[in-house]
């Protein structure tokens, strides 16, 4: 039984610092994010940084306080492991210098993790509600207050966490000097320095010293100008390109309407040539169905007047509007005579009927108008 | 100049040159590029409108045959002459010889201002006054409705010149007619020469 509680121990301890392992790769991967894309705006290519990512190996250092103890991950696995005591800060640049030559593998970046023992961790209630980008500099300013300093300058930093409902700022500090010690030794090892953060702190802490943060500021503000200048550029190339387009579109055009003056000319005439065939053929359409009306109006006339009518005058105009003027023995015989035969259009008399003897019998003298109303007898060329 | 003033001076420069540009460049460009846009819209549908004009020209050229075949079927119909004078004198002879034929005494012939056109035809109108009896008359008409030219005859008056005669006597009609006709002008020789 104590055999079997001993393996289960060893199992569960394993099991734990496999956890731990994967945790600290995540940690690593995810600060080694910032890097890699500063280091990608001036290297090559991205998708050349991400399969070195996927390929690469990570030094894993973790800092106490008489000892360094390094760590390759392997997907997931520690693959390779050492550790080297130290003593003063020019003793920690060695060792790492030492460390990152006896690797099994050439590694590029590296990422630090600070035990307790060297970083100060304060919890900090009753700060003013500042944005989670200030509060770093809130903290900093005031680091005599919240940190020990023990004549050294310090490294600090500080996140918003949630405790009990309420917002707490988590800070951190360590001596400036220690992770200026760690960033020279990643440099003369030849190593990118991904991240120092503390142990058993928010992940989102970094102490990284000033001189590397400044030159990672650096070099996010000329990545931000190389992208703005980038942008600026591809809207000046966009807007000459639009710009070439629509002039050469609009010269292309030109030059087609031009092309097609000549011809378009000449079918225009041609259409104004068959408008006026069709005017002419129209023309003479109706001059031809008005042959013989005149003729076919005044045989309607005589046959519908009565015999006891004569006619003294007449006028016919195209408008089927005129007059009579004739003598019979009852005007409003003739008028009746023409109404029913509606060889006319509105007969009427025109004027009064005068009585008067012809040949020693009596007969009415009568005018009718017919057509339209407004004009009567048209041109007023009667009789 | 510290840092600070140099800040400052680049920061107002940058508002300076952001105002410029939002309100004077910035504006005068979208103008300038919608302006264009515009007119480039307008100048591809009126090259679209020529496309499909010019498209339309194997139709054009079918009805310009069937017209140019009813125009010389026309010919006849039409009085000679290139303008309104020639014309005007034909339509005044088939006048004449219709009043010869009926029989009439034609007193005059007036040529009458006309500015009807249809296509390349103008009308041409004479006023004409004659004496002659009824079956004088309508066979004045029938002679100018049946012949070759189509002839109009736009107004008639007939007046008796002595209703109340004994019967015995010829009757005497005076006729007053404006009769037109269409005649082909030639080239510039148009409406308006020689008219009226």
């Amino acid at each position: 039984m104590i055999g079997a509680a001993e393996t289960l121990r060893r199992v569960a301890r394993r099991w734990r610092s496999q956890a731990e392992a994967w945790a600290r790769h995540i940690t690593v991967l995810k600060h080694m994010a910032p890097v890699l894309q500063d280091s990608a705006a001036s290297g090559p290519r991205f998708s050349v940084w991400t399969g070195w990512i996927r390929h690469s190996t990570v030094l894993d250092l973790t800092v106490g306080s008489s000892a360094v103890r390094a760590a390759i991950l392997r997907h997931g696995v520690v693959d390779w492991a050492a550790e080297c005591p130290w003593g003063s800060e020019s003793e920690l640049i060695d060792v790492i210098a030492r460390l990152a030559a006896e690797l099994p593998r050439p590694s590029r970046c590296v990422t630090v993790t600070l035990e307790r023992s060297l970083v100060q961790q304060r919890t900090i209630r009753d700060l003013p509600p500042v944005r989670g980008a200030v509060l770093p500099r809130l903290v900093a300013a005031q680091d005599r207050r919240f940190f020990r300093r023990n004549g050294r300058l310090l490294v600090t930093d500080a996140v918003w966490v949630g405790e009990n409902g309420s917002r707490v700022a988590r800070a951190a500090a360590v001596e400036q000097p220690l992770v200026e010690a760690i960033a020279e030794g990643a440099r003369a090892a030849g190593m990118t320095l991904v991240d120092v953060v503390p142990a058993d702190a928010p992940r989102t802490l970094s102490l990284l010293p000033p001189t590397e943060r400044h030159a990672r500021d650096r070099v996010a503000r000329r990545r931000i100008r190389q992208l703005a200048a980038v942008t600026t550029a591809v809207w000046v190339v966009t807007a000459g390109l639009f710009a070439g387009r629509l002039t050469s579109e609009r010269r292309r055009v030109d030059a087609e309407l031009a092309a097609a003056q000549a011809p378009l000319a000449a079918v225009r005439a041609a259409r104004r040539e068959l408008a006026a065939a069709e005017a002419a053929i129209e023309a003479m359409r109706l001059a031809e169905r008005d042959r013989g009306r005149v003729l076919a109006t005044l045989g309607a006339i005589a046959r519908a007047l009565p015999d006891s009518v004569v006619l003294t005058s007449l006028v016919w105009t195209t408008d089927e509007s005129g007059a009579l003027g004739g003598v019979g023995q009852r005007a409003s015989d003739a008028l009746a005579a023409l109404r029913r035969a509606q060889v006319v259009a509105d007969p009427r008399l025109d004027g009064r009927v005068v009585r008067e003897t012809v040949g020693g019998r009596e007969w009415e003298r009568f005018t009718i108008i017919y057509g339209r109303r407004d004009g009567g007898r048209g041109t007023g060329d009667g009789p | 100049m510290t840092a600070r003033d140099r800040r400052a001076v680049i920061a107002g420069g940058a508002i300076l040159l952001g105002a410029v540009l939002g309100v004077r460049v910035v504006p005068w460009a979208v103008a300038g590029t919608v302006a264009a846009c515009q007119d480039l819209e307008e100048r591809t549908a009126l090259l679209a409108r020529a496309r499909a004009e010019l498209g339309a020209l194997p139709l054009l050229r079918d009805s310009a045959v069937v017209l140019t075949r009813a125009l010389v079927a026309l010919a006849p119909r039409l009085l000679d002459g290139a303008n309104a004078v020639e014309a005007g004198a034909d339509l005044a002879a088939r006048i004449s010889h219709a009043a010869v034929r009926a029989p009439a005494r034609l007193d005059r012939v007036e040529p009458l201002p006309d500015t009807a056109t249809a296509g390349r035809l103008t009308r041409a109108r004479v006023q004409a006054a004659l004496e002659t009896d009824v079956r004088g008359l309508v066979m004045l008409l029938r002679t100018l409705d049946t012949g070759d030219a189509f002839l109009g005859i736009e107004r008639l008056d007939v007046v008796s010149a002595d209703p109340a005669s004994p019967e015995r006597r010829p009757e005497i009609l005076r006729v007053e007619l404006v009769v037109s006709g269409w005649f082909l002008r030639n080239g510039d020789e148009g409406r308006g020469k020689g008219e009226g």
